[in-house]
């Protein structure tokens, strides 16, 4: 039997909890606590790692990690990113500026994003219309940076899904191919 | 019968002679099809190996000096059965170009769709704008598979278990807004790439994958 890991990294309220929740086997534990910075207008925020089961057939496992709510980048992540199968990067469209979240992400997993599987979803792209999806596309595009990006909305399971299935389908890209 | 037009124009009067009288001689066979005409437009024009490349003909026969192993090339001093040899050879290409439909224009790289059975490698560009792929999973996931190496139809096929009509329709999609790189690397057989990093080997990694998949619903 084996561990594996796929971590969910985002600012504070992008989704990284509900999305563990949307696929887990277990309700996530999480360690969240109350909220005492009231300019955040939310309640609770995660302290610790979230984190969520996923048990395969074969008796394998694999831990869904939510990083703390934090606003800095934790050098801790990359520490956990090294033994992760994949990332998944979770935007808020709703907040001022969400193309520089993403890059506080682009920049901290640099290193990281040349081998280990990623897949970005961007929240709340229905409520909030800009920046497009073609604007996050065009950052990654000028940082020479191919992940693949998609709208989601992480309350919904199958949109969770799709972002793991993209981690799977480029370890499968690793496997085949000139 | 068409006839097939023959030129000597730029031959000097001996040959020209020469020339005129093997026809004569080839002209008792009834399938014997070459006419020797005054002026273009020519299906072969039959020229001394000084003459500048600025004759307009279907082909250009070449008198040499000396036997050469070129094409379409005949040694002096000229023999009958060599002309007539090459002259049926030449009709029988003829022939064989005007029964085969026209080949469509020359199209610019572009505009030229991916057959299924190309052995070209195909690599992601940019991620796609969501229009194309749409919330369609399985396109979704061939496009990340080339987003991160380039690949064949037939890799991509195997691996998504999907035809390779539809791996060819995605990388048209994609092509078609620019997004592919065409790689035309050396064809070697699908291999195993090298194990990533968290896995002891290829078909561990293989069915953890497809023992998500199960889990997921996928
Ligand atoms: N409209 C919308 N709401 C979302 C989405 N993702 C999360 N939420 C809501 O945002 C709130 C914060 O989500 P949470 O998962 O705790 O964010 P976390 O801080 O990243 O763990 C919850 O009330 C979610 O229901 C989304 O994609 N669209
Ligand atoms: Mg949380």
């Amino acid at each position: 039997m084996n561990e594996y890991k796929i971590l969910f990294t985002g600012t504070m309220g992008a989704g990284k909890t509900t999305a563990i929740g949307s696929v887990s086997e277990a309700a996530p534990i999480v360690t969240d606590v109350a909220n005492t910075d009231l300019s955040l207008g939310k309640e609770r925020t995660t302290v610790g790692l979230d984190f969520g089961l996923l048990t395969l057939a074969s008796g394998d496992r694999i831990r869904l990690f939510g990083t703390p709510g934090q606003q800095r980048f934790d050098f801790l992540w990359k520490i956990l990113a090294k033994s992760a199968i994949g990332l998944i990067i979770l935007v808020d469209n709703s907040r001022s500026d969400p193309l520089a979240d993403l890059v506080v992400y682009l920049d901290g997993f640099a290193e990281d994003l040349s081998v280990l599987p990623c897949a970005i979803g961007i929240g709340r792209l229905d409520t909030h219309p800009v920046p497009t999806l073609e604007d996050y596309i065009d950052i990654l595009a000028n940082r020479n940076q191919l992940v693949p990006i998609m709208s989601v909305d992480v309350r919904r399971r199958e949109d969770v899904v799709l972002l793991i299935d993209t981690l799977l389908a480029q370890l499968e890209a690793n496997t085949f191919g000139a | 019968m068409t006839i097939l037009r023959f030129g000597i124009p730029h031959l000097s009067d001996p040959e020209v002679r020469l020339v005129k009288a093997f026809f004569r001689l080839y002209s008792q066979d009834p399938t014997f099809r070459w006419t020797i005409v005054e002026g273009p437009p020519y299906d072969v024009l039959l020229v001394d190996e000084s003459v500048s490349e600025d004759v307009v003909a279907g082909t250009v026969l070449t008198l040499t000096p000396v036997k050469s192993e070129l094409p379409n090339t005949l040694e002096r001093p000229l023999r009958s059965d060599h002309l007539e040899a090459w002259l049926k050879k030449a009709e029988y290409d003829l022939r064989n170009a005007r029964l085969q439909p026209q080949p469509p224009e020359e199209q610019p790289i572009d505009e030229q769709r991916i057959d299924p059975t190309s052995s070209s490698h195909f690599k992601l560009r940019r991620w796609p704008p969501p229009a194309l792929l749409g919330s369609n999973p399985v396109r979704v996931r061939m496009a990340t598979l080339i987003s991160r190496r380039a690949l064949r139809l037939d890799e991509m096929a195997a691996i998504t278990e999907q035809p390779l009509a539809e791996c060819a329709a995605v990388v048209n999609l994609l092509r078609g807004a620019g997004l592919i790189e065409i790689q035309d690397l050396p064809d070697k057989p699908m291999t195993m790439g090298r194990a990533g990093g968290r896995f002891a080997d290829q078909s561990v990694k293989q069915s953890f994958v497809s023992g998500v998949r199960n889990k997921l619903g996928l």
